[in-house]
C-alpha cells in the first residue's frame, strides 16, 4: 500500500470516483463506520446496564464510536506500523497533491492542520455565538416565554461549554500550530501525527456535545459549563455527553501543549536562542505548560462523575461517602489554569504586532516573558476564589484571596510592555493593531472587575450573578477574542495569499468594539442589582436594561458576520495577490514566500539577530537562509 | 518505503537534524510524564479527601475492608519487576548496543506487566464489596482500572521497543557514507527506548504509591 493512502489522504489526485471513496480511509467511510460501531457499543452498554438512565451505554457508545471513527480515519496505520517494530518516518514526503481534500483528512504538514483548526473553530464560534444570541433574545422578557427554565439552562450551558472549547483552541490551534515552527525556524511539529489527531478530537467533541440535546426529556444538561457535582451525578442523560465531549477537549490541549512545548524545546533553528524567540512562542511555552497538566486534573475529576452515574460509585454523593466539595476543589484546580490557557496567547499575539505597528523594538522583552511565565505558574495557587461561597473553611479565604490579586502584577508588566512600547512611537493604525488597542482597553476592564471578584466581600456578593459574567467575557470575548481578530487580519495575508479588505475590516472593528462594549458593560450594573446568572427570570424592573443589552448583542453578534464575511469575501472574490511582508515586519513567518513552501525552508535558517530590532538601521536581518550548519541550539 | 534509508542527511536538507530527531521522545516523553502525574493526581487527592471527611461514616462502611493483600502485593510485585527487567534490558542496549540480548529482556517485562495486569484483574472480580459500598470502594476502583489501563499502554510500548529491536537486527544499518550518521529520518531504537524508560520508571512508582495507599493506608 502506498504511503498516501496509509495516511488516508487517498483520493486526492486520481478524481473522486465512487469506488475510490468508499474503499478507502477517508471522512465518509470514518463517518460511516465510526457511527454504526458507536451505536453497536450504544446497545451493548444498553443491555449490559438497565438499571436507569442507561449511561453505560451511552458513554461506552461514544467513546466507541469515536476512536472506530479515528482508527477508521487512519489513526491506527502508524501506531500498528510502531507495535511491528517497523521505523516510522518523520514525514512522509508530499506527493505534491495540494488537492482542498487533504483539508478533509489526516495531514502531517503543521500549516494544513492550522487551517483546518481555524475553520473549525470559527464554525463552533458562530454556532455558540447564534445560542448567545438565543439567550439574549429569552431575556428580553423577565418571565420564560420562548423557553422553560430547564431548557434555558441547557441553552446557556451548551453555549458556555462551546465557547471554552474555542476559547482552549481559538488561538493555539490556528495560529499556534501553522505559525510556530515557522517562527522558530523549523520544517516540522515533533509529533505531526498527534498533532493531526488533536484537530480531530476537536469536532468529535462538538458533535458529541451537541448530540446530549438528543438524550433524556428535555436534553442537554443542567449544570452550566462547570458541571458541578452532585447535580450532574444525578442530571438525565444528556450530561454524557458534556463528560466525554469535555474530555476529548482536554485531551486535544494535552497533546497539543506536548507537541508545542517539544517543538519549541527541540527544533529551534540555530541561533534562534531563548533571548530571540518569539515573544507569540514564549507566550505558547508559557500557557501549554498548562494545557498539558490542568486538563488531566479535568479528565480524571470526569471520569469520577462518569463513574458515578454509570456504575454507581460514590466519589460525590455525601449520601454514601462522598462530597460535592470534591468535585469542587478538583474542578477549579483546572478550571481557573484553564482561563489562563485562554488568556496568554492573546498577550503573546498582542506583543507580538505591538512592536511591528509601533516599528520601535519591543518594550521590555524580558519583563514581558516573566510576566506571562509568572502568569503561568501564579495560576495554580488561586483556585478557591471560585469557591469563596461554598462553604470552605474561612482560614483558607485570605490566603487565596491574596494569591489572586498577586496576579495583577504580572498581568501589568504585560500592560508596561504595552505602555513603553507605545511611548512616543508612530503608531500605524492598521486593522490589526486596532484591535490590538482594543484587547488592551478591554482587557484591562476584564483585569480590574477580576481584583473585585478576588476580594472576598466583595465576591460575596456579587457571586453567582451578572457582575462575574461580564467579567470573564471581558476578558474572553474582549481579550482573547478580540487577539483572535488581530491575529487573523495581521496573518491572513501569509496563510491564504490575500489581504483582508481594510475598509470593511474597519467597519468590522469599530462595530465590534463600540457593540461588544455596550453589550457587556451594562452586565456590571445588572450583577450589582443583583440579577443571578443562568436563570431565565430575573426582576421586572431589569427590562429596560435587559433589553437595551439584547439589542447591543445582536448588533455585536452582526459584526461578526462582517468578519466572516471580509474573510469568505476576501479569499474567493479578490484576485489581487498580497505582498509577502505586507507590515514589513521582521518575524520569521513573513520572509518567506507566500504560500509557505511544504517544507517552510528548504534549509533551516540559521537566526542572526533578534525578531523586534525596528528603528535600528544597523540591525541585521534575522536569518540567514543560505547553507546552514544545522547545528542543534543549546537550550 | 521506509525499509529502504534516503541519504538526506548528508546534503544538509532532513526535516529534523539528528542531533534534534533524538531529542524529540525524550523531551516528550517528560511532557507527557508530567501530563499523567496530574491525570494521577486527583485520585489520590480524593483518597485523602474522602477519608479525611470520612462523610456518615461512610468511607469504609461496615463490611468494606481492603480486598486480599497477597493478590494485591502480587501486581505490584509483578509491575514493579517488569519495569525492573525492562531497565537493566534497555542499560545494555543503550551503554552497550547489544540488540539480541536487549530482546529476551523486552519479552520478559512484557510477560510480566500482563500478568501483573491479570492478577489485578482477578483481584478486581474478587474485592469482596461492590463499587458503590461507600468512598473507599469507589477511589479503589478508580484508581486500580486507571493504573490497570497504563499499564496496558506500558505493555504496547515495550512491544514496539521489543520488535522495533528485532527489526534492527534483522536489518543492519547502512554504513555511513561521509561521517554523517546515518540519515533515515525515523526515530532511533535508543531514543524510543530511553523515552519508555522515563515513563516505565514513573508506572513503576505509581502502581508502589497505589499499593501503599490502597491496602495499607
Ligand atoms: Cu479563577
Amino acid at each position: 500500500m502506498s504511503q498516501t493512502a496509509l495516511l488516508g489522504s487517498g483520493p486526492s489526485s486520481r478524481g473522486l470516483s465512487l469506488r475510490r471513496v468508499l474503499l478507502t480511509q477517508n471522512l465518509l467511510t470514518a463517518s460511516v463506520v465510526g457511527t454504526i460501531l458507536g451505536l453497536c457499543a450504544y446497545w451493548l452498554g444498553a443491555h449490559l446496564d438497565t438499571t436507569d438512565n442507561g449511561d453505560a451505554g451511552i458513554l461506552l457508545g461514544y467513546v466507541v464510536g469515536s476512536a472506530s471513527f479515528l482508527l477508521a480515519l487512519g489513526f491506527g496505520n502508524d501506531l500498528l506500523r510502531y507495535l511491528r517494530g517497523r521505523p516510522v518516518a518523520v514525514e512522509v514526503k508530499s506527493t505534491g497533491t495540494q488537492s482542498w481534500t487533504r483539508y478533509f483528512g489526516i495531514s502531517l504538514d503543521h500549516k494544513v492542520v492550522g487551517v483546518q483548526f481555524g475553520v473549525g473553530v470559527i464554525f463552533m464560534f458562530l454556532v455558540a455565538g447564534f445560542q448567545a444570541m438565543m439567550i439574549r433574545t429569552e431575556l428580553l422578557r423577565p418571565k420564560p416565554y420562548l423557553w422553560p427554565a430547564g431548557q434555558y439552562t441547557a441553552l446557556v450551558g451548551l453555549h458556555g461549554l462551546m465557547m471554552m472549547f474555542v476559547a482552549t483552541l481559538v488561538i493555539v490551534g490556528p495560529f499556534g500550530n501553522y505559525f510556530v515552527p515557522v517562527m522558530i525556524g523549523a520544517k516540522r511539529m515533533a509529533f505531526p501525527r498527534l498533532e493531526a489527531l488533536a484537530f480531530w478530537l476537536v469536532p468529535l467533541a462538538a458533535i458529541v456535545l451537541y448530540s446530549s440535546i438528543f438524550q433524556g426529556s428535555g436534553g442537554g444538561f443542567p449544570t452550566g459549563w462547570t458541571g458541578y457535582a452532585n447535580l450532574a451525578d444525578e442530571a438525565r442523560a444528556g450530561m454524557d455527553g458534556y463528560i466525554v465531549a469535555f474530555c476529548f477537549i482536554g485531551t486535544a490541549a494535552v497533546i497539543a501543549g506536548i507537541n508545542l512545548l517539544t517543538t519549541i524545546f527541540v527544533l529551534r533553528a540555530p541561533g534562534m536562542s531563548w533571548s530571540r524567540l518569539p515573544i507569540f512562542a514564549w507566550a505558547m511555552v508559557a500557557v501549554e505548560f498548562l494545557s498539558a497538566l490542568a486538563p488531566p486534573v479535568l479528565a480524571s475529576t470526569l471520569i469520577m462523575v462518569g463513574m458515578d452515574r454509570a456504575v454507581h460509585s460514590s466519589f460525590f454523593l455525601p449520601s454514601n461517602g462522598g462530597s460535592p466539595y470534591l468535585y469542587q476543589e478538583m474542578f477549579w484546580f483546572f478550571g481557573h489554569p484553564e482561563v489562563y490557557i485562554f488568556a496568554i496567547p492573546a498577550f503573546g499575539i498582542a506583543l507580538e504586532m505591538l512592536p511591528v505597528f509601533a516599528r520601535k523594538p519591543l518594550f521590555g522583552y524580558k519583563i514581558g516573558v516573566a510576566g506571562m511565565v509568572g502568569l503561568a505558574m501564579l495560576s495554580w495557587f488561586v483556585w478557591n476564589h471560585h469557591i469563596f461561597t461554598s462553604g470552605i473553611a474561612p482560614g483558607l479565604r485570605p490566603f487565596f484571596m491574596t494569591a489572586t490579586e498577586f496576579i495583577s502584577i504580572p498581568t501589568g508588566i504585560v500592560f508596561l510592555n504595552m505602555l513603553g512600547t507605545l511611548w512616543r512611537a508612530k503608531i500605524s493604525y492598521r486593522v490589526p493593531m486596532l484591535f490590538v488597542l482594543a484587547f488592551f482597553f478591554n482587557f484591562l476592564i476584564g483585569g480590574l472587575t477580576g481584583v473585585f471578584l478576588s476580594d472576598v466581600p466583595l465576591d460575596t456578593t456579587l457571586h453567582g450573578t451578572f457582575f462575574v459574567v461580564g467579567h470573564f467575557h471581558y476578558t474572553i470575548v474582549g481579550g482573547e477574542i478580540f487577539a483572535m481578530y488581530a491575529a487573523t487580519y495581521y496573518w491572513f495575508p501569509k496563510i491564504t495569499g490575500k489581504m483582508l479588505n481594510e475598509r470593511i475590516g474597519q467597519i468590522h472593528f469599530w462595530t465590534a468594539f463600540v457593540f461588544f462594549n455596550t453589550t457587556f458593560m451594562p452586565f456590571f450594573a445588572l450583577g450589582f442589582l443583583g440579577m443571578p446568572r443562568r436563570v431565565p427570570t430575573y426582576f421586572p424592573s431589569l427590562q429596560g436594561l435587559n433589553i437595551f443589552i439584547s439589542i447591543n448583542a445582536y448588533l455585536f453578534g452582526l459584526s461578526n458576520l462582517i468578519f466572516i464575511g471580509n474573510i469568505i469575501y476576501s479569499w474567493a472574490f479578490v484576485s489581487e495577490r498580497a505582498p509577502a511582508n505586507p507590515w514589513n515586519s521582521r518575524s520569521l513567518e513573513w520572509q518567506l514566500p507566500t504560500p509557505i513552501p511544504p517544507d517552510n525552508f528548504e534549509r533551516i535558517p540559521t537566526i542572526i539577530a533578534g525578531p523586534y530590532e525596528y528603528g535600528n538601521p544597523t540591525a541585521l536581518p534575522v536569518a540567514d537562509f543560505g547553507a546552514s550548519p544545522a547545528v542543534a541550539p543549546s537550550v | 518505503m521506509m525499509s529502504s534509508p534516503r541519504a538526506s542527511g548528508a546534503s544538509g536538507t532532513y526535516v529534523h537534524p539528528p542531533e534534534q530527531l533524538v531529542r524529540i521522545p525524550m523531551v516528550g516523553g517528560w511532557l507527557a510524564v508530567g501530563a499523567d502525574l496530574f491525570l494521577l493526581l486527583p485520585w489520590f487527592f480524593a483518597f485523602f479527601y474522602l477519608e479525611a471527611l470520612n462523610t456518615h461514616h461512610d468511607w469504609k462502611p461496615s463490611g468494606v475492608h481492603p480486598p486480599s493483600v497477597a493478590l494485591g502485593t502480587l501486581v505490584m510485585l509483578l509491575a514493579v519487576g517488569g519495569v525492573a527487567v525492562y531497565f537493566v534490558g534497555i542499560r545494555w542496549l543503550l551503554d552497550r548496543g547489544t540488540y539480541p540480548r536487549f530482546v529476551p529482556m523486552g519479552w520478559t517485562a512484557m510477560v510480566l506487566v500482563v500478568a501483573s495486569i491479570a492478577v489485578n484483574v482477578v483481584q478486581l472480580s474478587h474485592m469482596g464489596f461492590g463499587v458503590s459500598s461507600g468512598g473507599y470502594a469507589s477511589v479503589f476502583v478508580g484508581l486500580s482500572v486507571v493504573y490497570t489501563i497504563q499499564l496496558g499502554v506500558l505493555v504496547l510500548w515495550l512491544l514496539a521497543v521489543t520488535n522495533r529491536a528485532r527489526y534492527e537486527i534483522a536489518h543492519p544499518p547502512v554504513a555511513p557514507t561521509d561521517g554523517v550518521a546515518l540519515s533515515e529520518e525515523a526515530m532511533p531504537l535508543e531514543a524510543m527506548g530511553a523515552s519508555l524508560r522515563v515513563f516505565a520508571g514513573f508506572l513503576g512508582a505509581v502502581v508502589l504509591l497505589s499499593w501503599l495507599v490502597l491496602y495499607f493506608l
